[in-house]
């Protein structure tokens, strides 16, 4: 029975959540502070990656230190398609980029999975530890890269020249933005929820649990977390896509380990294997950072010792604690 | 000839730095089954530390004591406070919360040095130079940082290899309730091994110092390659460690210096040094992909677990 | 100290296995075989060697010498997995069953994994009738059924070794490689296991590891007795049982 009610308050809380964030632009516009719209915008960006590293972390136990790659090679594919098509500038084969959403975030998409796939077979060759460390070292490899693109800026990053448009519609109405990165999350969400628990999610999930039971009941597990990590990778790349966008600016800094190292947060914080968690995680994160930096500007000297305390006593997450006791499997 | 061999042994001397770092990891690892990203922030204290008692006492002596006494305590105090409440949990927790410990340290050195880099100077009566080979003159410091290194890394071997204290921490490894049994204290000997752990790391900030700008983060930038080397080695192979520590260094040096002027034959001299030195960073990945794509466990690993 | 070969050959046979660790012997020499409809238990005392030669026949482990063979195919190279979808099935000494998941589909994930399609994105597993319904029936058979919905974890041990045989069988194997299935069960959850034991026996070839002679006596139409890695004896259960070497290295202690 207890169980029950901490579904239904996780459920209920979760409903409270969606519809809050749906009337975030009308509270900026009551409050008269467009800013929160941006803010939480980004918040969301940051939630459709950590949704996107949940589904493979929490169901997989695939513990990924290098998805900060994924999120800047979707990043990068956008600013610098975008640049060229501002400059008619060829890009390739006299081919000048574009500015079209359609386009680029497919395309996005589809570079990060392409280099989801190439570590995919390499790393998840290895578990544990290996796998942690040699995702990291393949996302240095692509923080470097972007270091060496002077043409795009090297270090000092790229500035777009304006967001994409979607079918011909500029992006550039904050609201309509907003309410688009919304509703991508959601999809994002509910992709993956019927992911995990469609055949192929109870293999991925089965080989979390007993990877040597699933090899006996006659699975190999390879192609399967391969292609769940591709998957993942891709969405990762998305919403790099997403923060380009809304930032109108990308440098090497939207792939260096730190950023790896905030998704890791986000899931933990939101709720390991929920995939609705990372959403909560998200915004918990940003506010902590808002009302730390709001204190003093050495707030990391607080944001360190408080995920410290995270892991020792609020093991979960927050929705972990919603749905008392679900969530979590270890 | 000469720019070739002198490279060489920086490369070795960066290699030996790599070695005392992957040691520390590695022995944590493999001991308590601890994964410590904040292990590149006892390099840093060690760096920091050092630094700034060598320039206000004059004695690098007394500066390497510090910074390697400074790493081990804030290891110490760690492994109590901390992670000997993580041993038993997952490896995602240790790296969140030594995540944690990161931004911890890193805001930290910031609050107490300030943003700016310091510089550590090498001391005096290490400041010249020998002619290794006849005509080929090398720094005595750089030479002083490998034989040291060298040495201490024989040493931990030997500790490990045939003391008493390095036989309860190899059973240690493999059979916790054993050693329990034995009357040994498994609490205190996990602090000693994580303190050792930390001096190793300190040590290497102290010596690697006079060579890089001692700021805030950069014992991320060293941990990373020191995942690099354990990840080409293969977890918990002392040989496997020392090939990788020295295959990385090397590669890593050689690349900074001739990958930038073989960029030059193609590029403009700009572009060419930018593109050189990305490469060179981007060398090592490179050299670890192309390892691990022909053996996933690593050069000298076995079979390996989660 | 062989019996008789049969005249047909047999469907699942394991010939001159050996096996060392780092100088220490695990398996000598081993060779046996199993025909259908057959319980064949391997016996022996702990550290015998019984569940590195278990190992070996499920292909979890490699031989250093020897070959195992699957209706008279040399499958010695193929994987674990290759080999449960050639329909040997195997459960494990220490249990290994989902913990996270329902009963239920712990079995469903054994069904599945004879039908394919794990590529199937998009319908929830959970409602698939075509892994339930055979789910259900393998629960049913083996006692399980009033626990379907309950986490796997949450099932006493005696529950979970049921479990292991259940996701065993699910699998529809030709060939059982079972690892002391009765260990740590209660007296009725044994009883039920060996009668389906029984019961499946027509058509399946069971290679049995077990402590219990009880069990074994009562379900084995061979025993082979494995002392330090090596066959001591092998051939119908009362010969085995009479055999003086026996007697001395194992049964007297045990019986």
């Amino acid at each position: 029975m207890a169980r029950d009610f901490g579904f239904n308050r996780a459920t209920v809380a979760t409903a409270v959540l969606l519809i809050g964030l749906a009337l975030v632009p009308a509270f900026a516009a009551l409050f008269d502070n467009p800013f929160l719209v941006t803010m939480v915008n980004r918040a969301l960006i940051f939630a459709l990656a950590a949704v996107a590293l949940d589904f493979i972390m929490g169901y997989g136990r695939m513990v990924s230190f290098g998805h900060a790659a994924f999120f800047g090679l979707g990043a990068y594919t956008v600013g610098i398609l975008s640049t060229h098509a501002a400059q008619d500038l060829p890009l390739i084969f006299g081919w000048t980029g574009t500015n079209e959403a359609l386009l680029a975030w497919l395309l996005a998409m589809l570079l990060s999975g392409l280099y989801a796939l190439i570590v995919g077979l390499i790393s998840l060759r290895t578990s544990g530890v290996y796998f942690i460390m040699i995702t990291l070292a393949f996302a240095q490899l692509v923080f470097f890269a972007f270091v060496s693109l002077s043409q795009y800026g090297g270090e000092d990053g790229l500035a777009l020249w304006g967001r994409n448009t979607l079918a011909g519609i500029g992006l550039d109405h904050r609201v309509g933005f907003y309410y688009l990165c919304f509703g991508l999350l959601l999809a994002v969400w509910y992709l993956l929820h019927r992911l995990v628990r469609s055949r192929f999610g109870r293999v991925i999930q089965g080989s979390r649990q007993h990877e040597l039971r699933m090899r006996a009941l006659g699975y190999n597990p390879f192609p399967y977390k391969l292609t769940a990590f591709v998957i993942s990778g891709a969405l990762t790349g998305l919403a790099g896509a997403l923060l380009a966008n809304n930032n109108e600016f990308v440098d090497p800094s939207l792939t260096s380990w730190m950023q790896s190292g905030n998704f890791l947060v986000i899931v933990l914080l939101g709720g390991l294997c929920s995939l609705v968690g990372p959403i909560y995680g998200a915004l918990a994160l940003l506010l902590m950072e808002e009302v730390l930096i709001a204190m003093t500007e050495h707030w990391q000297i607080i944001l360190g010792p408080v995920l410290i305390l995270v892991v020792l006593f609020f093991r979960g997450g927050i929705f972990g604690v919603l749905s008392a006791g679900g969530g979590r499997h270890d | 000839m000469q720019l070739f061999l002198e490279q060489m042994l920086n490369g070795l001397q960066f290699g030996v730095t790599l070695l005392l770092m992957a040691s520390g990891l590695t022995l944590v690892f493999g001991i308590m089954n601890l994964i410590n990203l904040a292990h590149g922030s006892l390099f840093m204290i060690g760096a920091y530390v050092g630094a700034t008692v060598v320039a206000r006492s004059g004695s690098f002596f007394l500066g390497l004591i510090c910074g390697m006494g400074a790493a081990a305590i804030a290891g110490m105090v760690m492994e109590v406070a901390i992670m000997r409440r993580l041993y038993r949990r997952d490896h995602l927790d240790q790296v969140l919360a030594t995540f944690g410990l990161i931004l911890f340290f890193n805001e930290l050195v910031r609050m107490v040095w300030g943003r700016q880099p310091i510089a550590m100077s090498t001391p005096a009566w290490l400041s010249g130079s020998v002619e290794i080979i006849p005509g080929i003159p090398y720094p005595e410091f750089r030479l002083a940082v490998i034989v040291v290194g060298a040495l201490v890394i024989g040493l931990l071997y030997l500790l490990i290899m045939r003391t008493r204290l390095g036989m309860w921490i190899r059973a240690g490894a493999s059979d916790r309730e054993t050693i329990g049994a034995l009357g040994v204290n498994i609490r205190l000997l996990y602090t000693l091994v994580f303190g050792l752990g930390a001096c190793l790391a300190g040590l290497a900030g102290v010596m690697a110092a006079p060579f890089l700008a001692v700021q805030s983060g950069m014992g991320e930038n060293i941990l990373i390659l020191t995942f690099v080397v354990i990840v080409i080695g293969g977890i918990g192979s002392i040989k496997g460690a020392v090939a990788g520590a020295l295959l990385i260094g090397v590669a890593d040096t050689l690349g900074r210096v001739y990958l930038p002027p073989l960029a030059a034959l193609w590029l403009p001299p700009a572009a060419a040094s930018n593109l050189g030195t990305s490469l060179a960073s981007m060398l090592i990945y490179l050299v670890m992909a192309a390892v691990l794509a022909v053996r996933p466990q690593g050069l000298f690993g076995g079979a390996h677990g989660s | 100290m062989t019996d008789a070969m049969p005249i047909t050959a047999p469907i699942f046979e394991a010939i001159g296995l050996r096996k060392s660790f780092g100088g220490v012997h695990a398996t000598r020499d081993l060779s046996l075989t199993l025909e259908l409809g057959e319980v064949h238990a391997l016996i022996g005392p702990n550290g015998a060697g019984k569940t590195t030669a278990l190992a070996q026949l499920s292909g979890e482990l490699r031989p250093d010498a020897g070959s195992v063979r699957f209706r008279g195919q040399d499958i010695t190279p193929l994987s674990m997995a290759a080999r449960s979808r050639l329909g040997i099935a195997r459960s494990f000494q220490i249990t290994a069953v989902f913990e996270d998941f329902t009963v239920l589909d712990n079995v469903a994930v054994a069904v599945q994994s004879r039908a394919r399609h794990h590529f199937a994105f998009w319908r929830p597993a959970a409602r698939d009738r075509t892994l339930i319904e055979p789910a259900e029936q393998v629960l049913e058979q083996v006692g399980l059924a009033g626990f379907a919905k309950r986490r796997a974890g949450d099932l006493a041990h005696g529950q979970k070794r049921q479990l292991e045989i259940a996701m065993a069988l699910a699998t529809r194997p030709t060939v059982l490689l079972l690892d002391e299935p009765m260990a740590g069960m209660g007296r009725a959850e044994s009883e039920t296991i060996t009668e389906l034991l029984e019961r499946v026996r027509p058509n399946h070839a069971i290679l049995l590891v077990e402590h219990d002679m009880d069990v074994v006596f009562r379900l084995a139409d061979r025993v082979s007795v494995l002392v330090g890695g090596a066959l001591l004896a092998s051939g119908p259960p009362e010969a085995v049982r009479q055999d003086a070497q026996v007697r001395a290295a194992y049964l007297e202690e045990s019986i």
